[in-house]
């Protein structure tokens, strides 16, 4: 006998990711998953983020490790609000982004930064409810990223080249980059980011707030 | 890696779907998996065997897993094409590398095949 199932694989956590949107928006948050291989400075554009941001936003951040509490511990300077989800997986899903949400004072916030694990695959796969993905990779990983991990690309809407500053030594085409991930997305930008040069932070953080402004105090105002 | 948390999510469904048509033994299930997601069939399938151990209604349960085409549509010219895999198509009408892609990223199950307690009942009487 057969019996009919027709359901997505995915939607216990879809249902959750949507659940956890919808509380974002509710409290007028603008929640960033943030998403890159290991090293290639989730934490150290999170910490750029927060030096620039925090005189007028208040900022939460949720940390999605394999193991251990090593960034929240980097990011416990700062006094704001940090939840460390130990996730012994590849990514994050819904329930666990979910559930550090519980130990987050949503009302009291306006930006949420999600760090992923450090992963250019698994990630893309599972919705955890963010409402903007940034997507990092770091100049010594090499111009052809966008074509080896295409899922993760096309999501993004921003893509943010770290550590700019080691151009000069290695081979990398950035217009190269923009035409790979032009194919796959419609809508994108592009940031160039250094550690070492502090004006490098700020359109990132001009285009995080425009965000903000547009998608989370605009079209949510009314919820 | 990620297919292991996926699979258990399948497993998860299965055995839910079971007891609640009160099936003692899935024979088949039919998923289909969209060309253009992630997670690899054979990853799947060694994970399902694994973690079908713990479960009898499971026991005997193999995956028929079923590649879906991908539906695309060219931003140039707006034709609509089909793709089975290559995440740049290219449009077949006009040739333009600038391609979206509608569908083809869902993991759907089907549908199970069960066997039929009563029948069985019938035959051995």
């Amino acid at each position: 006998m057969r019996i009919k199932v027709l359901k997505n694989v995915l939607e216990k956590n879809d249902n959750q990711a949507q659940i956890n949107r919808d509380l974002f928006k509710k409290n007028r948050v603008l929640a960033v998953n943030i998403m890159g291989s290991p090293g290639c400075g989730k934490t150290t554009l999170i910490e750029a983020l927060i030096n620039v941001l925090i005189p007028s936003y208040r900022i939460g951040v949720i940390e999605g490790d394999y193991a251990g509490t090593v960034d929240a511990e980097r990011l416990s300077r700062y006094h704001i609000p940090v939840v460390q989800l130990d996730t012994s997986s590849c990514h994050l899903n819904a329930h666990f982004v979910g559930s550090a949400l519980d130990h987050l004072p949503l009302r009291d916030l306006d930006f949420v930064f999600i760090e992923n694990v450090g992963n250019l695959i698994c990630p893309a796969e599972f919705d955890i409810g963010d409402l903007l993905k940034l997507v990092l990779y770091s100049i010594p990983e090499g111009d052809d990223k966008p074509l080896k991990y295409p899922l993760m690309f096309s999501q993004a809407d921003a893509v943010v080249l770290t550590k700019s500053d080691l151009k000069p030594h290695f081979d990398f085409d950035v217009k190269k980059v923009r035409e790979s991930i032009a194919r796959l997305n419609r809508e994108f930008e592009i940031f160039e980011f250094s550690k070492k040069s502090h004006s490098s932070i700020k359109p990132i953080a001009n285009f995080l707030e425009s965000r903000f402004r547009a998608t989370v105090l605009k079209s949510y105002g009314d919820l | 890696m990620h297919e292991l948390s996926v699979t258990q999510e399948i497993v998860n469904i299965l055995v839910e779907e079971a007891r609640k048509h009160g099936v003692n033994r899935v024979t088949m299930v039919k998923l289909k998996l969209g060309t253009f997601s992630t997670f690899q069939p054979e990853a799947v399938n060694f994970y399902f065997e694994i973690l079908k151990k713990d479960f009898p209604e499971l026991e005997t349960t193999e995956l028929q897993i079923e590649l879906e085409p991908g539906r695309c549509m060219c931003r140039e010219c707006n034709l609509e094409f089909e793709s089975s895999g290559d995440m740049f198509p290219v449009c077949p009408r006009c040739g333009s590398i600038f391609v979206e892609i509608l569908s083809g990223k869902d993991f759907l199950i089907e549908y199970m095949e069960v066997e039929d307690e009563d029948k069985s009942t019938q035959k051995c009487a």
